[in-house]
């Protein structure tokens, strides 16, 4: 019963903090983002019960919108919330043990897990653009934290295309407020039917710009690859489990509740599906995992992309559960993966294939969760991605693409064929003796058993992600609760 | 009675086989211009090849190949019609039947040449049955048409379907007769297929280290084998014969056997293989086109 | 539920063996102790005509049972205690059985499910565990060889997944039922892709590339369940999707089952000339395992009541020789640490049994009679001539050819010719392997003789799809081509066998010579020369087939892979610039946008 708005000031309030404790302490800032997400995540569940059909309302300043800064929280909101902030403190955990000089760095980690939540609970589309610019300017910060060629040059190029995106957003937003005199999500939804069609073309194209960027949409996603090489482990993992969940998120958001899956959508369908495809074949030849691991990221973000576009063929709630499950098992599946190749390689920064050789059989452990991780995302039975993966496909079977089916199923053959060959690769041959810190065990060990559990019972899963899916998809409901009656 | 009445068949077929075996070298001798000698020279041979003491035996194998070897051609006698005479089980006188208890005698005498551990043994058998590659199929194919035309797959009921001579297969399917004339040397083992016993290379292979009652054994296989073997081919293509006239036929076909055995050299075995995958094998195959049209 | 309930007790039992078990005596037991308790409630429970639903939210789980569940169901839970009882002296671990118990949960599952999706989820588990069983492997080959396993298993699911959703989509049904009604040829698309899982798990070529290689580097006393029991499940497959499936096939696309019926002879025949020509006992085997399952196809193609009973009753056979001749080796491996057919010779004298186990192994693989091996091909035969098509016929005559070739040098190169020096003490395969030879040869030898059991049974489950016209009873079969009374060729040969005997102990006496004690041509050998005619065995065949052998399968498919890396290397290109790249592919995405909504602004 904490007003969930207590989120995003705490953490922006901790995320100061940190560097003054930096002064007192070297140890103390790393304590900060844990308690500070565990705080979080407290308070989101405390609300779990009263966000019920539409959204849940907190304004600020007792001002009922259209006017002034407000929090719209609905189910759907809700769950990539607590997504986020669970990854977060995962994350946070694995970071006590990290030994980082630097107690910017936690900041940063804090401040990127306040965007992405703070987007996600919004409802207002200018703290929407602040949202992401936090959320990308904390990212370009930790992509580069490792201070190396590679890193600086993924954080420069995810610098270039990220800003550049966002101010097309910003545009995109202008246009917006200009024809409605709105900045609120559900007002200019409401309005929508009144704005010209060249307008929302307009102002549609310039947010697939935005957003396409933060959802690494071909051919928005050029820097993805590099980003995600030059990255630590960890903050690989946050640039796929949260900062592109985040991205999706807006992406439903915009698209399908302010739109009204107006255009942008068919051209999102298509731009998936070539996403995917040459993804999945630059994976194909890749012998660097982490980046064929990026490629393959961007590879699941362009099919997740393109079922969501689906919605535009048919009207499904089925479609956006299914985004859902694919949002989740990418989320644990390649946060695991990242997680584990970095067990794998001791620290390294030694991604080779050759030098990944027999790695699996001296750290038995990461070994076994990176094949974890590899079959969920491939589909495997038994693995969360199994359900996610079908339920992709009856979405694609019921808005009528049922020979695309055959298209997606040929190009996740070639996802087996990388997998496949990395998972061998480190099974085969005698590797180096290294050993996993308990931490970073047990934070990899707790995403395994995400995807384990919920592929052996998705029951839960799926009740949670349906109504999530409902929350989004009844768009005059999220309205109405927000703006009264019409 | 019927097991006396066994046991004087088998002595005969044996008896039978030997003294064609007597001719063979008989005639053999002639066409190189040697006197030979008699025709009975091989009965004489086995019985003093019983008689011996003293087999030398590499093991149990050993012991039991050349048993296993007559068994196994002894029972099949027993499915094999000789001419209209019926045979003892002819209710079970299946090709198929047949050719996999045909089998078995190679088997056994395989096994047994195996435990020796005389490579020469086993190099014989290695291209006895490679050699079956080349033979048995095309013997195999050019037998197809006949069953295949008559519906069924009875040696018995074939036999009887023919009709006297003009409506023999060999006449009505010639060209499916000639491929099996090919196959019946190979069969045999004559040459310019006698790459098995090859007494200059592999010194008489498989037998090598055979002597005394396991030699007689192999003697009486042999005996059997050409008199199963030929006549499994006259059964097939000669139509319904009395037991004298079956007789005539399989000797016929052996003796032509032999005839091409005196005068020929010996294949090397790959050019055994591939020579029955040449005209032989078009021959076959012609054979089943042919009774396709007709049909 | 109890066909839940059984599943569950599989998987309960790997998951104990996993976490109870770093004792091996402990995790033995209770890995035999829940494979008992399972194949219990199996065989006391499951009867034709079970049915369970269970709904899991989105999707429902259907079960059911039928004569085929049953039938197949016996034969891998059998199977799979061989595996056991080899297992116990393998190099065995908790993953092991975890993954063992698993594959054994996707085999049997697969055959109690009703719905695709269901199936879909069961076979991809069984292909899964099986392929992490490879994984783990027994040399430095394995995790290759798994590697091709998972790609073509994979391939085949997916297909059947793509199969599964053009069903839905055109008949909205995810049972497994009919679709002959569906028009258009889109149902002989549904049909090719549902069929090809199985075609690749029954290795019929050409999507037999990764059987010969998984086959033979997987441990030993797995190799006996994934050669014997999990081959069964693609056999299983050919069933649904030719029976239950697409019940029209042989009135709609005759053509079809001709192509299967010719891949089938196709598969027997090359398998078995690859077979012969392999110099290590497992890979020979392999392929020999592939060369059966062709017939199977064979039968399938045909689609006459006598030509798939035969192919049921094949299936059947393989099992029991099969497995029984991959445990052989187990047992010599586990003796002699070899599987190099080279290496071995002469271990008749050290490994009877083991010997006597690979004989009527091989007896009943050349298909001689009175074995399991017998009957089938017996069938088979009438009915590829029934069906008139004596070319076919031909195939699979030579393709069984083969198969003496290949199983005379198995069994020369290990037990017979000269024993190697450094084999002098090795004793007979211990007790698992030697329980599991003598619980083979039994079925081996009474379903030869009467295989009326196994026909009765293998009728029922195809008597509702096609003409009942075999005649049989316990120990006969009749076909309107021929008849044969199995125990009478059996006592034929026995009592032939007889009275060789007895000429043989009538006349003269044996001694008993040394393996030195050798006609070489002059030539004195001493233990150090070590004459074994082994590897090359039959090399010169090589001459005989010259260039066509060296045609492969594989380097065809290296060739289109090669294809899809150069794509892959172009697609990768794009991902290759430096930032004012990327920023370029952003203006111009832009510009391009707005160029083509140019006509709507």
């Amino acid at each position: 019963m904490v007003s969930p708005i207590l989120v995003i000031a705490l953490s922006l309030f901790f995320a100061f903090v940190i560097p003054l404790l930096g002064m007192l302490s070297k140890k103390l800032p790393r304590w900060v983002p844990p308690i500070s997400i565990l705080v979080n995540l407290l308070i989101l569940l405390s609300n779990m019960d009263k966000i019920s059909g539409g959204a849940m309302l907190i304004t600020t300043a007792g001002i009922k919108p259209p006017i002034a800064i407000n929090l719209a929280i609905d189910r759907f909101g809700f769950l990539f919330a607590l997504l986020i902030q669970t990854v977060g403190f995962l994350l946070s955990i694995y970071y006590l043990a990290q030994d980082t000089k630097d107690e910017r760095f936690y900041m940063l980690f804090l401040l990127n897990i306040l965007g992405a939540s703070g987007i996600v609970m919004t409802g207002d589309l200018f703290n929407s653009f602040v949202f992401l610019e936090i959320l990308e300017i904390s990212s370009f910060g930790l992509v580069a934290v490792q201070k190396d060629k590679k890193s600086l040059e993924g954080a420069f190029k995810y610098m270039m295309i990220g800003a550049i995106g966002s101010s097309l957003y910003l545009l995109g937003i202008i246009v917006l407020y200009l024809s409605t005199g709105s900045l609120n999500m559900a007002d200019i939804a409401r309005l929508m039917p009144n704005i010209p069609d060249s307008i929302k073309l307009f102002a549609g194209l310039l947010f697939l710009i935005g957003i396409g960027v933060e959802v690494e949409l071909f051919p928005l996603n050029a820097w993805a690859p590099d980003a995600y090489e030059g990255a630590q482990d960890s903050i690989s993992t946050q640039l796929s489990s949260i900062i592109s969940k985040a991205g999706i998120y807006l992406a439903a958001r915009i698209f399908f509740t302010i739109f009204n899956g107006f255009y942008a959508l068919e051209v999102v369908l298509y731009l998936g599906i070539i996403t995917f495809i040459i993804a999945e074949l630059a994976a194909l030849m890749q012998k660097n995992v982490k980046r064929m691991l990026a490629y393959s990221s961007i590879g699941q973000m362009g099919l997740l992309l393109f079922v969501f576009a689906l919605i535009s063929k048919r009207a499904d709630i089925f479609i956006f559960t299914t985004i859902i499950l694919l949002a989740l098992n990418h989320a644990f599946g390649k946060g695991l993966l990242f997680l584990s190749l970095g067990a794998l390689t001791g620290g390294t920064r030694e991604y080779y294939i050759d030098s990944l050789k027999g790695s699996g059989k001296s750290n038995v452990l990461a070994g076994l969760l990176f094949t974890m991780g590899a079959f969920t995302i491939l589909g495997m039975p038994f693995f969360f991605g199994f359900w996610s993966k079908i339920s992709a496909l009856i979405s694609i079977m019921k808005a009528g693409y049922v020979y695309l089916i055959g298209l997606v199923l040929l190009v996740s053959l070639f996802e087996i064929y990388y997998y496949g060959r990395v998972i061998v690769n480190i099974f085969s041959g005698e590797g180096k003796a290294q050993k996993t810190g308990f931490i970073y065990a047990s934070i990899m060990v707790i995403f395994a058993l995400f995807i384990i559990a919920f592929g052996v019972w998705p029951h839960p899963v799926f009740s949670f992600a349906h109504k999530a899916a409902v929350a989004l998809f009844e768009r005059t409901t999220y309205i109405t609760s927000i703006m009264g009656g019409m | 009675m019927s097991i006396l009445y066994f046991f004087l068949y088998l002595l005969l077929v044996t008896i039978v086989g030997l003294l064609y075996m007597g001719v063979a070298r008989k005639v053999t001798a002639h066409v190189q211009n040697r006197y030979g000698p008699p025709i009975y020279q091989p009965i004489l041979d086995v019985l003093k090849l019983f008689g011996k003491k003293d087999a030398a035996s590499h093991g149990v194998m050993h012991t039991l190949g050349p048993v296993i070897a007559y068994t196994g051609i002894g029972a099949t006698l027993l499915f094999l019609p000789l001419g209209n005479h019926t045979p003892l089980l002819h209710f079970n006188g299946d090709l198929f039947v047949v050719l996999y208890l045909l089998v078995v005698g190679p088997l056994g005498m395989a096994l047994g040449a195996g435990e020796s551990a005389n490579s020469n043994a086993t190099i014989g058998i290695a291209r006895a049955l490679s050699m079956m590659l080349g033979y048995e199929i095309i013997f195999f194919m050019a037998t197809l048409p006949v069953f295949y035309a008559n519906h069924t797959a009875s040696i018995y009921k074939v036999i009887l379907a023919q009709g006297t001579f003009p409506k023999w297969a060999a006449i009505m399917y010639p060209i499916s007769f000639i491929a099996g004339l090919f196959a019946v040397q190979g069969l045999l083992g004559e040459k310019p297929f006698e790459l098995v016993i090859a007494p200059h290379e592999i010194a008489s292979g498989p037998m090598v280290e055979y002597g005394g009652k396991f030699l007689g054994f192999l003697q009486i296989w042999h005996a059997v084998g050409i008199i199963v073997e030929t006549g499994l081919f006259v059964d097939i293509f000669f139509g319904p014969q009395n037991i004298l006239w079956f007789f005539v036929g399989t000797f016929f076909v052996f003796l032509a056997s032999v005839l091409v055995n005196a005068v020929m050299p010996r294949f090397r075995i790959e050019q055994a293989v591939r020579f029955y995958w040449g005209i032989p094998l078009l021959f076959a195959i012609l054979g089943i086109l042919q009774v396709y049209l007709w049909r | 539920m109890t066909m839940f309930y059984i599943l569950l007790v599989f998987i309960l039992t790997g998951l104990l063996t996993l976490f109870l078990g770093p004792i091996k005596v402990l995790r033995n037991i209770v890995a035999l102790l829940g494979y008992l308790a399972g194949s219990a409630l199996f065989i006391y429970n499951i009867k034709p005509g079970l049915i369970y639903s269970l709904n899991i939210r989105v999707y429902n789980i259907h079960f059911e049972s039928g004569f085929s569940t049953v039938f197949f169901g016996i034969i891998i839970l059998a199977v799979f205690l061989i595996f056991l009882l080899a297992s116990f002296h393998e190099e065995n671990d908790g993953a092991y059985y975890l993954f063992a118990f698993l594959t054994l949960t996707g085999a049997i599952g697969v055959l109690f499910a009703k719905d695709l999706i269901s199936f879909f989820f069961l076979f991809e588990t069984m292909s899964l565990f099986s392929f992490l069983m490879v994984l783990k492997g027994k040399n430095k080959n394995s995790p290759k060889s798994a590697f091709k396993y998972l790609v073509w298993s994979v391939f085949g699911g997916y297909a059947f997944l793509f199969g599964t959703f053009l069903k839905v989509y055109t008949t909205h049904s995810v049972m497994i039922g009919d679709i002959s009604f569906i028009g258009g040829h889109i149902k002989l698309l549904i049909l090719l892709l549902i069929l090809t899982p199985f075609m690749v798990k029954a290795a019929l070529m050409p999507f037999h590339l990764w059987a010969p290689d998984a086959y033979s580097d997987s441990k030993d006393a797995f190799t006996v369940f994934f050669s014997g029991g999990l081959s069964k499940i693609g056999i299983f497959g050919y069933f649904i999707a030719l029976f239950k499936i697409f019940t029209e096939i042989a009135s709609k696309y005759p053509w079809f089952l001709t192509v299967i019926a010719w891949l089938g002879g196709i598969t027997a025949t090359l398998a078995g000339i690859y077979a012969f020509m392999q110099d290590d006992a497992k890979k020979l085997l392999a392929y020999s395992s592939i060369s059966q399952l062709g017939y199977v196809a064979v039968g399938f193609g045909i689609y006459t009541h006598y030509s798939v009973v035969a192919a049921f009753f094949h299936a059947l056979g393989h099992a029991v020789y099969e497995s029984l001749l991959f445990l052989v080796v187990a047992g010599v491996y586990y003796r002699v640490k070899t599987t190099d057919l080279r290496k071995m010779g002469g271990l008749i004298k050290k490994m009877p049994l083991s010997f006597i186990g690979l004989l009527f192994g091989i007896i009943a693989t050349s298909g001689i009679p009175p074995t399991i091996g017998f009957p089938s091909k017996w069938l088979l035969y009438e009915a590829v001539i029934m069906k008139g098509d004596l070319l076919l016929t031909s195939l699979v005559f030579f393709a069984s050819i083969t198969a003496f070739l290949y199983s005379y040098k198995l069994v020369h190169s290990i037990f017979l010719g000269k024993l190697h020096k450094e084999h002098r003490d090795v004793k007979e395969a211990p007790l698992g392997y030697a329980t599991g030879i003598i619980l083979l040869l039994i079925p081996l030898f009474v379903l030869g003789v009467a295989p009326g059991i196994a026909v009765k049974h293998i009728d029922y489950i195809i008597r509702f799809y096609l003409k009942p016209e075999l005649g049989y009873n316990l120990t006969t079969m009749t076909t309107p081509l021929g008849h044969v009374n199995f125990p009478v060729v059996g006592i034929v040969m026995v009592s032939m066998f007889v009275l060789s005997l007895i000429i043989y102990f009538i006349f003269g006496s044996t001694y008993k010579a040394d393996q030195t004690d050798n006609y070489t041509a002059t030539e004195a050998i001493s233990d150090d020369f070590e004459l074994h005619y082994a590897g090359e065995f039959y090399g010169f065949m090589r001459k005989a087939f010259g260039r066509p052998l060296k045609w492969s399968f594989e380097k065809l498919l290296n060739a289109f892979l090669k294809l899809f890396a150069f794509i892959g290397e172009i697609a990768r290109g794009f991902y290759m610039g430096d930032a004012r790249v990327y920023l370029f592919y952003l203006v111009l995405f832009f510009s391009l946008l707005a160029y083509l909504m140019g006509g709507k602004l």
